[in-house]
C-alpha cells in the first residue's frame, strides 16, 4: 500500500512545528491549502512555505501558552500571595530576631528588625484599603533592600538576602496584579494561614540550628522534603489551579534561595570551592517573574485587534 | 476591544470573509486580489491567524466539505467581527481624511 506522496510527508512533518490542538482541529485543512497552493511537480516544500510553517507554530504554541497563563485565575494566585509572603517572611525574621535578642535580653538590636518587618508587613496592610499606594510602598521597600545589597556586592552576595530582595519584588507584582490581600482573605483557610505560617517559622529556625556538616545531597534532600511539604499544604488547602500558580510565584524567590544553600553547605563541606553566589542563579527566575507579569496584565488587556 | 490598530492580515482576512463565507485557500487568494497582490498570506500564517480570530469570536467556521478526499472547512464573519471591521474601516478613513486635508494644505503653500 502506498503512502502519502513526498511533499504531502514533508508539510506533514512540518506541521508538528503547531501544537497537538492545532493540528487536531487545522491539520487536514492545512495539508489541502499546501498541497493546493504549491506549484505542480514540487516534491519539497518551498523555503518560504517550511519558514512560514515553523514560525507560525512557534506563534500558536507561545499564544496558547500565554492563553494557558493569563487566565482570570492569576489575579487570585497573585491574591494569595500577597498575603502569603509576609506572613512566611515575618514567621522567618521573628523567629531569628527573637532568637538572637531573647537570651542576651538586649533589645537595642530590635530596631534592626523593624525595617524588615515594615517593609514586609506594610504594604498588605496599606492594600487592605489603597491598593496601588500598597504597590507603590513595596516597590520602594524593594528597591532599598536592592540598593543595600548591591552595596555589599563587592564583598560576598548573601543568598538569603536575595532571595528576600527578590520576594520583595514578586510583592510589588502581587499587589499590582490582583484585588489583594482581601481577596486572598476569601480564598484561603486557617488550614492554608498555618502552612504559611510553619513555612516562615521553620526557615527562620533553620536559618539559627542548620547544620551546616550535612552533605549537599542530604541537604538537596531536606531542600526538597521542605520545598514539597509546603507546596503538598498549599495544594491541599487551596483550590488548584490557584495554588499551582501561586507556587510558581514562590518559586520565584525560594529557588535562588534553595541553590545558595545548597552551595554554601557545598563550600562548608569542601566538596565544592566556595565562591560567592552567582547572580546568574536569578536571572531565569526574575524572567519567569517579568513572564508571569505580562501574563497578567495581558489578561487584563487582552485585545481583540490581531 | 481596545484600542489598538488591526493589523493588516487581519484586516484582509475580515474583509476577505466580508463578501460571504469562504475556505482557507479562497482567503488565501481573495487576500492577496485585494491587496493587489502586495500581500500573500502563507498556511501557517494563515491558520495561526484564523485560530486567534475564531478564539477572539471575529470569525466562526460555517461549514464542511470534502472536495477530492481532502476536507474544505468555510469561515464566515461573526457580527463581531463585523463591528470590529467596521470601526477598523472608521477609524483608517478618519485618518486619511486628516491625511488628505494636510496635504491639500501643504500642496496649496
Amino acid at each position: 500500500m502506498n503512502g502519502p506522496p513526498a511533499l504531502e510527508r514533508r508539510y506533514r512533518r512540518l506541521l508538528a512545528w503547531f501544537p497537538a490542538e492545532h493540528r487536531r482541529e487545522y491539520g487536514e485543512e492545512m495539508i489541502s491549502v499546501l498541497l493546493a497552493s504549491t506549484p505542480a511537480g514540487r516534491r519539497r516544500p518551498r523555503l518560504a512555505d517550511a519558514f512560514d510553517l515553523m514560525t507560525g507554530g512557534l506563534r500558536a504554541r507561545l499564544r496558547r501558552r500565554g492563553a494557558g497563563l493569563s487566565d482570570a485565575r492569576w489575579p487570585d494566585a497573585l491574591a494569595v500571595c500577597s498575603a502569603a509572603l509576609p506572613v512566611t517572611l515575618l514567621a522567618a525574621l521573628a523567629v531569628n530576631y527573637l532568637w538572637n535578642l531573647l537570651p542576651a535580653l538586649d533589645f537595642n538590636g530590635v530596631s534592626d528588625f523593624y525595617l524588615p518587618a515594615l517593609a514586609v508587613v506594610l504594604p498588605p496592610l496599606i492594600a487592605l484599603r489603597y491598593r496601588r499606594a500598597a504597590a507603590v510602598a513595596a516597590l520602594v521597600a524593594a528597591a532599598w533592600f536592592w540598593f543595600l545589597l548591591l552595596g555589599s556586592l563587592t564583598v560576598w552576595i548573601d543568598g538569603l538576602e536575595a532571595s528576600y530582595c527578590v520576594a520583595l519584588l514578586v510583592q510589588v507584582i502581587a499587589l499590582a496584579g490582583s484585588p489583594g490581600p482581601r481577596r486572598a482573605a476569601a480564598i484561603m483557610t486557617w488550614k492554608t494561614w498555618l502552612v504559611l505560617s510553619a513555612a516562615g517559622l521553620t526557615m527562620g529556625a533553620a536559618s539559627i540550628y542548620y547544620p551546616w556538616s550535612l552533605r549537599t545531597w542530604q541537604a538537596a534532600a531536606v531542600i526538597l522534603a521542605f520545598l514539597a511539604a509546603v507546596g503538598a499544604g498549599l495544594v491541599v488547602t487551596l483550590p488548584t489551579p490557584t495554588a499551582l500558580r501561586l507556587l510558581l510565584l514562590l518559586a520565584v524567590p525560594a529557588v535562588p534561595c534553595a541553590v545558595w544553600v545548597l552551595q554554601f553547605t557545598a563550600a562548608m563541606t569542601g566538596s565544592a570551592s566556595q565562591s560567592p553566589f552567582p547572580l546568574l542563579t536569578f536571572l531565569p527566575v526574575l524572567l519567569l517573574a517579568c513572564g508571569s507579569a505580562a501574563a497578567a496584565w495581558q489578561a487584563r488587556h487582552r485585545g481583540k485587534a490581531a | 476591544m481596545t484600542n489598538q490598530a488591526m493589523q493588516e492580515p487581519t484586516f484582509l482576512i475580515l474583509t476577505a470573509l466580508a463578501a460571504g463565507p469562504q475556505h482557507g485557500y479562497g482567503i488565501m487568494t481573495d487576500v492577496a486580489r485585494i491587496s493587489g497582490g502586495r500581500v500573500r498570506l502563507r498556511a501557517g500564517t494563515l491558520y495561526a491567524a484564523l485560530d486567534r480570530l475564531r478564539g477572539d469570536g471575529l470569525i466562526d467556521a460555517d461549514r464542511e466539505e470534502i472536495v477530492d478526499g481532502r476536507l474544505r472547512r468555510y469561515y464566515r464573519l461573526t457580527p463581531s467581527g463585523a463591528d470590529a471591521l467596521a470601526a477598523e474601516t472608521a477609524r483608517m478613513r478618519s485618518n486619511a481624511a486628516v491625511a488628505t486635508r494636510r496635504l491639500r494644505k501643504l500642496a496649496s503653500t
